[in-house]
């Protein structure tokens, strides 16, 4: 059987091998930083609403709508309206969070999967031609003279 | 050779006046032109002497050696080419069918190789899980202790979380059929692992057939050339 020179394959996947690993590795810093990003967000949201709320209840305590014995519908009101704006703050931070983490985990998948494409096409390919080196017969031409 | 004498009949052959020995300077040549000048001979002896000699000397040249006349030797040679020339045909024939059978193994191995590969790939797409976050209502402690209902901000976190849920399912859902589509391609790709095996298999039995068709076809071909080379030389 002759010989047949598989350096061109090998150094195809070693390639898909290189190429994957530059992208992961970026995909892993981007989603490192999205979540540093992340958590300074929250705790910045935090933190302002640790400064608004005493403001906004003094607000309403000044104007004689809120503190002991006040039954005040306005404070209940602005209250829970701004109860409700922090959750949907929070939440949509948390979901903006989410997603990101999500589109890079789906990143980091489609990477693996176009490196087994790729490897997978390098590797069928050289079994392929081997396979049709040997069922031509080639190695006992020479017998025949041709 | 038989001579007879002649009475001043001049030679006649070859060695006549016009014949390379009639130079007056050589001694030699003309004493031979009176020795043939005294002599006469016959065509029709000669002819027969010169038969005759040929007979013997073939007839002794069959006793030296191994006892076969020149012919034979040639006809032995001719057979012993035929014999070589089967054994050869055999010979390659026998290597044709141990290459097969080696590249038969080797289409066997190639291919089998490559669909253990595409098998122990895992799906890249398995065990996706999309985010969710889960929500909780803010200032609850603070909505407690003003006396103030946190029914109407639970409720908001409780929608908030299923529309988080709603949206995690369907990016689920989109990974999902990437991951069906890559597990559909590789089955795909396994079938046509077994396909290409089946048709290489059929393509070396083709290839030997056609060699073994050549193998034959130059067989014959010397052969052939043998045959006639000995039924020529039979002839004479």
């Amino acid at each position: 059987m002759s010989d047949f020179n598989y350096t061109g394959y090998n150094q195809r996947k070693r390639s898909a091998l290189s190429s994957y690993g530059a992208k992961s590795a970026q995909n892993a810093y981007a989603r490192f930083l999205s979540q540093q990003r992340g958590a300074r967000k929250k705790f910045a949201l935090g933190e302002q609403q640790e400064i608004e709320v005493p403001k906004a209840v003094s607000s309403y305590t000044r104007r004689g709508l809120a503190g002991p014995g006040v039954q005040s519908g306005i404070f209940q009101k602005g209250l829970q309206d701004l109860a409700k704006r922090y959750t949907q703050e929070m939440a949509d931070l948390d979901f903006e969070l989410g997603a990101e983490q999500g589109q890079f985990d789906l990143n980091e998948r489609q990477y693996l999967a176009e490196l087994q494409d790729e490897q997978r096409a390098a590797e069928e390919e050289k079994r392929r031609q081997i396979a049709e080196a040997a069922s031509t017969l080639t190695a006992f031409r020479p017998f025949l003279g041709v | 050779m038989s001579s007879k004498k002649k009475n001043n009949t001049g030679p006649q052959g070859p060695m006549g006046p016009q014949g390379g020995l009639s130079s007056p300077s050589s001694a030699r040549a003309q004493e031979f032109r009176r020795e043939m000048a005294d002599t006469e001979y016959d065509e029709d002896e000669v002819e027969r002497e010169a038969y005759e000699r040929t007979l013997q000397d073939l007839a002794n040249r069959s006793k030296v050696g191994s006892g076969d006349s020149g012919l034979n030797s040639y006809r032995n040679y001719l057979k012993k080419m035929l014999k070589s020339s089967m054994s050869n045909y055999n010979d390659l024939l026998s290597r044709l069918k141990s290459q097969r059978k080696e590249a038969g193994s080797t289409i066997d191995l190639s291919m089998g190789q490559l669909s253990n590969l595409l098998q122990s790939q895992a799906n890249p797409y398995d065990n996706f899980q999309a985010q969710q976050p889960q929500v909780t209502s803010q200032l609850q402690q603070l909505l407690e202790s003003q006396n103030v209902s946190g029914s109407p901000v639970q409720d908001l976190a409780s929608a908030l979380n299923v529309q988080n849920q709603g949206q995690a399912s369907a990016f689920s859902n989109l990974v999902g059929a990437l991951g069906s589509n890559w597990q559909q391609g590789l089955q795909g790709q396994l079938q046509d692992v077994e396909a290409q095996r089946g048709q290489l298999m059929r393509g070396l039995d083709m290839n030997q057939l056609a060699l073994i068709m050549g193998l034959s076809r130059d067989k014959e071909n010397r052969q052939q050339q043998l045959m006639k080379m000995m039924l020529q030389v039979m002839g004479e």
